[in-house]
């Protein structure tokens, strides 16, 4: 026990480290920065355009009004601030390092591998960018619904960083298959398009792919729960579900990150 | 062959045009997910618009005529159009996207564009033939996809299609094709005055498909958002293309469409033209 407390918090000084070394590359090389938050404003125009579409029609989209469309926007925004700000970058860039070998300095470091592989880059101007958008959609959302009290706002957050948690390791199990056919470029593209599913309250979907989407690859409780928790609309089973989701799919991932990694063979070597 | 392609000037981009083919076919499972990843954008906007298109259950049980009609159109688009229209607009906006700029880039970035410029071959001809031989593979798969798409909505939901649409849609493609080639090679020029690029391809990228019509019709933008991006070249990349399928546009639109199409190559055509001549003037190979 006193092991992994001291692991975890070496883990957790060795995190911070990157993250400054990430925020000091990214102040010298300004135009990523820039061109980083220009991309993210532009993703986030198209998420807004789903609410705009929704208003021009004049109709509630699966019982659920414009207010209530932009809380779930909202959130979809500030989780996407977390997943492409924190490890998105790195999640793409796991394809070209086992394409040419350089995955071997990683393996080789003496940290865990998982932990170098998920969150070696970070970017702050996208995890401000969307953090920030998605809290002021979602404060002036819940403002025109009327407010909120403290310990739904505490419950709201709860299920945020379930989502976070959740999204990690639903957006890594597809990515291990990347020791075993090198180039998954494409993989990660895939996974990035299923993000989207989130653009749109779970609702609107069909009973199926609501399943698919709750139980089998639990894209709905990135975003749709944190939503559906702050406007009061979860219920039981749901709360329980988005509780203990987190526990079993990072076990999943750490599972089959364990059994890809032994695929890897280094293109070097 | 290499007396045979001196002789035969177009030998030398046909073999690009191969290196274009097998380089897209070299993974091929890489190739087969990149064809899923435009699966998702269709379930998720057919679920938003078959949920807008619902008749409003209030409206319903009031009896009212709102109701009993279930809004026919909106945006100007019937339920089917818009079905046809999600689908046939997120498979053209795969098979026109692009991917070269960021080559391009690093050419001039990392000085690799020298040796282009010794060699006895275009470098715009070269990077037209490997898109057009990439493209190709997908165009295959993405042709077969699109048309077990029609014939499910056909089927489905009784959506028609003409022998004119189909040779017009065909015809939009290739200028759709061309212009895009051409606005995202404008795009990758900048490199020769930006010497950080970062992710501004892919910001463009964003509002570029936007400007196209690839996520919605540009009738969402409103009157006068749809004005103004009707009068600039995008829409011609996705949303024309899809609107000539989806029989939306005909007779004299479609000729107008298709004419106004081509006279858009020539403008983009003397931009690339100006930026590479003012470009390459800048180019100094400085990796190399």
């Amino acid at each position: 026990m006193k092991d992994a407390l001291r692991d975890i918090q070496k883990h957790l000084r060795l995190y911070v480290m990157l993250f400054r070394m990430n925020v000091m590359s990214q102040m010298e090389y300004r135009a990523n920065f820039i061109t980083g938050i220009m991309m993210e404003l532009g993703y986030m125009v198209t998420k807004v355009l789903y609410i705009v579409v929704a208003f021009r029609a004049g109709r509630d989209i699966g019982g659920f009004g414009p207010d209530e469309m932009l809380v779930f926007v909202g959130t979809f925004i500030a989780v996407t601030g977390f997943y492409a700000g924190v490890f998105m970058i790195s999640f793409f860039q796991l394809s070209g390092l086992v394409k040419d070998g350089s995955f071997d300095t990683i393996m080789t470091k003496p940290v865990s591998a998982l932990f170098l592989a998920s969150f070696r880059r970070s970017d702050i101007g996208i995890l401000a960018t969307d953090f920030l958008g998605g809290a002021v959609a979602v404060a002036i959302g819940l403002s025109r619904l009327g407010g909120v009290d403290f310990w739904t706002v505490l419950g709201y957050a709860f299920y945020m960083a379930c989502g976070c948690a959740v999204a990690y390791s639903i957006f890594l199990i597809p990515l291990t298959l990347v020791f075993r056919i090198v180039n998954a470029q494409a993989i990660a593209g895939v996974v990035d398009s299923f993000w989207d599913f989130n653009n749109v309250p779970m609702v609107v979907y069909g009973k199926t792919i609501r399943a698919l989407g709750t139980y089998a690859i639990p894209m709905f409780l990135i975003s749709s729960f944190p939503a559906l928790f702050v406007l009061g609309r979860m219920t039981a089973a749901q709360m329980i579900w988005g509780a203990l989701a987190p526990i079993v799919f990072i076990a999943l991932a750490r599972t089959a990150w364990n059994r890809g990694i032994k695929n890897y063979s280094s293109a070097t070597g | 062959m290499a007396k045979a392609d001196r002789r035969r000037p177009a030998g030398k981009y046909l073999r690009s045009l191969s290196l274009g083919l097998r380089g897209a076919l070299e993974y091929r499972a890489n190739f087969f997910f990149s064809l899923l990843g435009a699966v998702s954008p269709v379930i998720i906007q057919t679920a938003l618009w078959t949920c807008l298109y619902a008749p409003d259950p209030g409206a319903a049980a009031s009896g009212s005529a709102a109701g009993a009609g279930a809004q026919p159109e909106l945006f100007g688009f019937t339920y089917v159009q818009m079905l046809a229209y999600v689908v046939i607009a997120n498979i053209v906006g795969r098979l026109v996207r692009t991917g070269f700029e960021y080559e391009l880039n690093n050419d001039i970035r990392l000085g690799g564009l020298d040796r282009f410029l010794v060699k006895p071959i275009g470098y715009f001809g070269f990077r037209i033939a490997q898109f057009l031989g990439a493209k190709s593979a997908e165009a295959v798969f993405m042709c077969a996809v699109l048309g077990a798409g029609l014939l499910v909505l056909s089927l489905t939901v009784g959506l028609g299609l003409s022998a004119t649409a189909v040779l017009g849609f065909f015809l939009a493609l290739l200028i759709a094709l061309v212009l895009n080639f051409l606005i995202f090679w404008c795009v990758g020029l900048l490199g020769f005055w930006l010497t950080e690029i970062g992710f501004f391809f892919e910001a463009v990228r964003i509002v570029i498909i936007t400007a196209s019509g690839g996520i919605f019709p540009l009738s969402v933008f409103g009157t006068t958002g749809e004005a103004i991006l009707r009068a600039l070249p995008f829409r011609f990349t996705i949303q024309f293309p899809t609107e000539v399928l989806c029989g939306r546009v005909a007779g004299l639109g479609l000729i107008q469409g298709l004419c106004m199409g081509l006279f858009w190559i020539l403008p983009l055509g003397l931009l690339a033209g100006l930026l590479w001549s003012s470009g390459i003037r800048r180019f100094v190979a400085v990796g190399s």
